[in-house]
């Protein structure tokens, strides 16, 4: 359950990066790689949780899902769904990957 | 509807963990010291290899020890004549930060090792999403845990350095197929360093002394 400390430290950020005020932000966008190891349930909940300590029990979390891309050493660039899945050109699992890993804030918007 | 304004930001949720994790390094590295955060399941061995360490590894350490509750692994390093051993009881957390970190090593005299083990809670999935300042993240499993460990938890093995397959010498008596072990962990990260060892006879702490010599 490490999602609650990630929520802690993305509420943090916010009132460091963007207002101290939190009780006026209204949304906040967050992207997850599907292979972040972070479910996306726990952390909306763990966001809103805390922010509802705020005196900000109406905020809106959203949370869009990105797939791992992965470039082969063979220079072919594929989605990988599967961590057990090969490259469909040359069959192998040397690749490093490109996205997919990161918990990133995209941004948030506050009320005026 | 109330107007509002939009702010891009596009920055790591974990922004505030990395920025202490840097600092962290940045220590290490000041200090000349290699820093190693070993992650694995509660029983792995995690301990009883830091304690065949610390009679068999030619280099001057230190160990931090996290577990939820109690200083028993940090006093079992003790007992067996790792001096330089620190617990943190996290009360309740399921992994160690990069804070929590930064506190404890205050405690030890930076100057006088070369090494530092971080041995961290006993879970297979929280400790990997957390950078320490380590330099390596290491995966411990051990053969009585079953053979299916690197699929279940693939966040730990697709950022960790080196697989240590520790109980080595329970392999006659398990069903577990090393080989699938071992293709599952190249699967995960094609470099990763893969390690057998025993910390009841010894096998295989030969290479991994070689191997964390050679990385520093």
């Amino acid at each position: 359950m490490h999602e609650f400390a990630l929520a802690q430290d993305i509420v943090e950020t916010i009132s460091v990066k963007v207002t101290d005020d939190l009780e006026k932000v209204s949304n906040i966008n967050i992207v997850i790689g599907e292979f972040s190891g972070v479910v996306a349930e726990s952390l909306d909940f763990g966001i809103k949780a805390i922010l509802a300590e705020k005196n900000n029990p109406d905020v809106n979390v959203n949370i869009e899902k990105v797939p791992t891309i992965a470039r082969c050493q063979c220079g072919n660039e594929y989605q990988l769904n599967d961590i057990l899945e090969t490259c469909q050109e040359c069959h192998s699992f040397n690749r490093k990957l490109l996205s997919g890993m990161d918990v990133i804030i995209n941004s948030v918007e506050i009320l005026e | 509807m109330k107007k509002t304004t939009k702010k891009e930001l596009n920055i790591s949720a974990q922004e505030r963990n990395k920025l202490i994790a840097a600092e962290n390094r940045d220590l290490f590295k000041t200090s000349d010291i290699f820093t190693v955060n070993i992650i694995g399941s509660p029983g792995c061995g995690k301990t009883s290899i830091l304690e065949y360490t610390a009679n068999h590894f030619d280099e001057k350490f230190a160990v931090i020890v996290g577990d939820v509750k109690t200083a028993l692994d940090s006093d079992r390093l003790i007992q067996s004549g790792q001096k330089n051993a620190y617990a943190i009881e996290t009360g309740g957390g399921c992994h160690l930060t990069p804070t929590m970190i930064k506190e404890k090593v205050h405690e030890i005299d930076v100057k006088d090792i070369d090494y530092l083990f971080i041995e961290n809670v006993g879970n297979l999935v929280c400790p990997s999403s957390f950078d320490l300042g380590e330099n390596l993240k290491i995966a411990v499993l051990s053969i009585p845990e079953g053979d299916e460990k690197v699929r279940k938890y693939p966040a730990l093995f697709l950022r960790a350095a080196a697989v240590i397959i520790n109980k080595i010498d329970l392999l006659d008596f398990m069903d577990y197929d090393i080989e699938r072990v071992k293709a599952d962990c190249h699967a995960h990260n094609s470099n990763v360093k893969i390690f057998e060892t025993s910390a009841k006879t010894g096998a295989g702490f030969d290479k991994w002394f070689e191997f964390l010599k050679e990385q520093r």
